[in-house]
């Protein structure tokens, strides 16, 4: 995923990442040490990050347009990209109780490129419709283990499927008839200089 | 500005109370709290709540939490306010980071609500009838909450307090309508040198300063993420 993640992100790019997010960092220090020397790594609400004056700092900075690309997760996730960090069930006598939204719900329409990302690939978490939308907008992307599908005609459709996989085993895992994109690929598997990075600097800055 | 002891400071505050709590929390107080017995406590989560918002719905302080999420950080998922809002014992007003901050800068101001962009197109709309919509933006009321509970790394006689530029709590420091500030320890000229993410508050906004005991103490000046681990385990 962190390989998949970090072919997406471009030299220069300001790139913001949140909280509970370990995935989107790898992926982020692997573009640095690869394709996107210049990236930049904004860190909201973190002593080791940029010297913010607290959050409110980096939100106003997305606020005005200078963050470009953001990753979001959600415990569920829909066909139209609504992602779900609150309930399971009714919201107001839920089944499962979540964190929140932490700044998702003006980050995600805010974003021009949001990159969600989610561990599970099952019918349980990417799902018809979310139980709750906590934020909507228009991803660029969903990378989760099996699949990498991209947004287009206001839904998420298949764009390529990982090694190991197949158009029929990422539909099987999917929780909607799921469309498979013309141009749909194999993705390719991480090379040896993207494995012996995460494995190297990235383990070290991360641990 | 009064120096009290952590017990007289908790004290200042009662059943009922709107309790605003910054960040790395004040856990000495907060189990002063916990300690008191105080009950039904409406408590803010400034951006976010943690430990110390989960100790007291654990310690069955709350009847309110108002927050962007609540979590305990990589230790994940902070169980007792997920049981208290599954059976219904916890009334929640979601929020979202940035819309709770600018919340706070309106409070801060003195200006009664504040456009807030994005948010539309989210549950939360429905959920929050106090958020209205104008020209397109949502429209979301000021937070100065009745009290706020920070903690500050060190601070002079005169209630001059340094604490970190990473969080949040200076917004809340303003706009808080009282505050109560534990710190490590007090010394002349605390505020006199700074180190890297360090920022000073001025006494102006400190109402009563309190000196926590040693193991909080060492908590909190070990880190945010350290004082959690401490609690945690």
């Amino acid at each position: 995923m962190a390989a998949v993640i970090s072919r997406r992100l471009l030299d220069g790019e300001r790139v913001g990442v949140g909280v509970n997010s370990a995935i989107p960092t790898a992926a982020v220090l692997l573009a640095r040490a690869t394709h996107a020397p210049n990236l930049r790594l904004r860190l909201p609400g973190r002593p080791e990050g940029e010297l913010f004056l607290g959050s409110k700092e980096f939100f106003d900075m997305a606020q005005r347009g200078k963050i470009d690309v953001f990753f979001l997760s959600g415990v569920q996730i829909d066909r139209r990209a609504r992602i779900n960090l609150h309930v399971l069930g009714d919201y107001a006598r839920p089944r499962r109780r979540f964190a929140g939204a932490f700044g998702s719900a003006v980050l995600y329409p805010l974003i021009p490129r949001v990159i969600l990302f989610r561990a599970e690939h099952s019918p349980r978490t990417l799902v018809e419709s979310v139980d709750f939308v906590t934020a909507a907008g228009t991803p660029d992307c969903l990378v989760t283990p099996k699949a990498l599908l991209t947004f287009g005609d206001g839904e998420l459709e298949l764009a390529a499927y990982s090694p190991g996989e197949s158009v029929d085993s990422v539909r099987e895992a999917t929780g909607w008839p799921l469309r498979v994109r013309g141009d749909v690929r194999e993705t390719p598997a991480p090379s040896a200089e993207e494995l012996g990075i995460l494995r190297g600097s990235v383990r070290a800055a991360t641990a | 500005m009064d120096l009290l002891a952590p017990a007289e400071a908790a004290a200042r505050i009662s059943d009922g109370a709107t309790v605003a709590l910054g960040r790395p929390p004040a856990l000495g107080l907060v189990r002063e709290l916990i300690r008191q017995g105080r009950r039904d406590l409406d408590l803010v989560g400034v951006p976010t709540g943690d430990i110390a918002i989960e100790l007291l719905i654990a310690a069955g302080c709350a009847r309110s939490v108002h927050s962007s999420g609540v979590d305990l950080g990589e230790h994940g998922q902070a169980p007792a306010f997920a049981r208290a809002v599954e059976t219904g014992a916890l009334r929640v007003t979601d929020s979202t980071c940035p819309a709770l901050l600018m919340a706070l800068q309106a409070g801060a101001s003195g200006i009664p609500w504040t456009p807030v962009p994005g948010l539309i197109g989210s549950d939360l709309m429905t959920r929050r009838p106090d958020i209205r919509i104008f020209e397109g933006l949502a429209l979301v009321p000021a937070l100065t909450p009745e009290f706020a509970l920070v903690h500050a790394r060190r601070a002079d006689p005169q209630g001059n307090a340094v604490i970190e530029t990473a969080y949040d709590d200076r917004l809340l420091i303003q706009a808080a309508r009282t505050v109560i500030m534990s710190v490590a320890e007090v010394r002349p000229g605390a505020v006199d040198t700074l180190t890297r993410g360090e920022q000073v508050v001025p006494a102006a906004y400190v109402d009563v300063l309190t000196v926590v005991p040693y193991e909080d103490r060492a908590a909190a000046t070990a880190g945010y993420l350290e004082s959690i681990a401490v609690h945690v385990r």
